[in-house]
């Protein structure tokens, strides 16, 4: 066999980026006997996310309201007070009646445990919220992910006083929305 | 001597002036014309139009006023052949005269005038399209007759093998838009390779290099595919799967092609690029430059 010719094919591969974002089901909260509170529950749906460029993942709820009478319902209890029960830490009872969390776990990286939730070491496969102007829920931040699958829990905790408070909690059905955004970090697409 | 012994002497004489005369005449026909070559040999190693030296003809000027000297003298067309019988047809040969406005395939016409009347020099010449090159190598010989003159010109041509390899173009843009659409991803257009060749014991092989976008992310080779396909196939390529393409690997010589296939008409390639990773991975976005090295090898089979 003897080398005769050699040619070169210049070639170019252009990947567009993309994200590709699935929620799970919605989020039900039931207070269907308000005078038995004091302990935290949760509901969790799931958040699909598929990426293959550097994105920035964070989110917003809108006011829980009721649409008959327009009323909102407070999120009085913080987000650290819900914490800290669940981490056994001794609080004081709460002059507030209601209070929700949300936060992100992926799920191929942590296993979460409802009655031992601790950050891990690294936080970066927990991503929290804060409670904003009492009535509303919002990222801490804007979580920065690398290309890839990730594969998020929604977990919602919620807590209603148990002492005489939870009767400030108007009887109704209060609906809201989580809206998540995804953004990319190099050209700002969504 | 009597008279009757002298007519019969005449016609004696009579006879043997017409039996020399008879004899005369053949040995001018036989000799009438010369050559400056008998043999005539023409090699090709790749397709280019070949053209022989020029043969020279002449009358001898001294039997001018034979017969012969009347006539104008011919080339009969001629054909080529090798030992296995195959031949080169007249179309493939060229001739060039001084009578002919240009070079000439022979066949045109049955015979070509070499000499005019009375004209005691001329000249032709023995040429080849470029084509003929394409003929089975080997030695294809054959006999140049110039009108009925009984010497002959032997003609012998040797078409040696040759490949030739070039691409039509040297880049080639692979764009993918929806990246999640699906796991593999076909490109529209094909990607010509032509090889020009004599014969069919040759392979093309083929190997990445560099396959990397802006930030130094890379392609691996085995992700890139290829398969092999007519260039008048006429299909939609969304009826094409995965498992009809073969796959680069990484720091490997493929077989691309091969002589067999491109003489069935698989002389092009259609490339195709998987997306489908491992776990929880995915290719990163950006644009991916790299080079495919082709190498032309022939085959010591031939």
């Amino acid at each position: 066999m003897a080398l005769s010719q050699e040619k070169q094919l210049n070639m170019s591969i252009d990947i567009s980026p993309h994200i590709s974002l699935e929620l799970g089901e919605d989020i039900d909260i039931a207070l269907e006997k308000p005078w038995q509170g004091g302990e935290v529950k949760e509901s969790r749906s799931s958040l699909y996310l598929k990426t293959n460029t550097e994105v920035e993942l964070s989110w917003e709820s809108t006011v829980l309201s009721n649409e008959k009478t327009g009323r909102v319902l407070p999120l009085g209890i913080p987000v650290d007070f819900i914490e800290k029960l669940l981490g056994g830490e001794k609080v004081e009872a709460s002059e507030q009646a209601f209070g929700l969390n949300t936060f992100l776990v992926n799920k191929e990286t942590e296993t979460y445990n409802q009655r031992s939730a601790r950050r891990k070491n690294d936080d970066s496969y927990r991503f929290d919220s804060s409670v904003q102007e009492g009535n509303r829920l919002q990222s801490r931040q804007a979580y920065q992910l690398e290309p890839g699958i990730h594969d998020f829990e929604i977990i919602v905790q919620y807590y209603w006083a148990r002492e005489g408070s939870w009767s400030r909690i108007i009887a109704g059905e209060y609906t809201g929305e989580i809206v998540y955004t995804v953004a990319a970090v190099e050209d700002g697409t969504e | 001597m009597k008279i009757k012994d002298r007519k019969l002497f005449l016609v004696y004489i009579l006879l043997i002036l017409t039996s020399l005369s008879i004899i005369k005449t053949n040995l001018i026909y036989a000799a009438d014309l010369t050559t400056s070559q008998y043999d005539i040999n023409i090699s090709l190693n790749y397709p280019q139009e070949r053209i022989s030296e020029p043969v020279e003809i002449n009358r001898s000027s001294s039997e001018t006023v034979n017969s012969t000297a009347e006539q104008n003298i011919y080339l009969e067309i001629f054909i080529l052949k090798n030992s296995k019988g195959k031949e080169i047809p007249a179309r493939y040969l060229k001739i060039e005269t001084p009578h002919l406005q240009e070079l000439e395939t022979l066949d045109k016409r049955p015979r070509y005038l070499i000499l005019k009347n009375n004209q005691e020099k001329s000249w032709f010449k023995i040429g080849l399209t470029k084509e003929a090159a394409f003929f089975e190598p080997g030695e294809y010989t054959g006999i140049v007759k110039i009108d009925d003159l009984d010497w002959e010109i032997n003609i012998s041509l040797i078409i040696k093998p040759f490949v030739s390899f070039s691409v039509e173009d040297n880049t080639f843009d692979f764009v993918i838009t929806e990246p999640f659409s699906s796991d593999f991803f076909i490109a529209d257009d094909l990607y010509q390779l032509k090889v020009d060749s004599n014969h069919s014991s040759w392979e093309i092989q083929a190997h990445l290099e560099d396959f990397e976008n802006e930030e130094g992310e890379n392609l691996d080779p085995r992700y890139l595919y290829y398969r092999r396909e007519n260039a008048d196939r006429n299909k939609d390529n969304n009826q094409l799967q995965k498992d009809q393409f073969s796959n680069f690997k990484s720091e490997q010589m493929t077989v691309i092609i091969n002589g067999r296939d491109y003489d069935r008409g698989l002389r092009s390639i259609r490339f195709g690029v998987s997306l489908a990773r491992e776990g929880l991975a995915v290719q990163r976005s950006g644009l991916y430059r790299g080079k495919i090295i082709f190498t032309l090898r022939i085959l010591n089979n031939m």
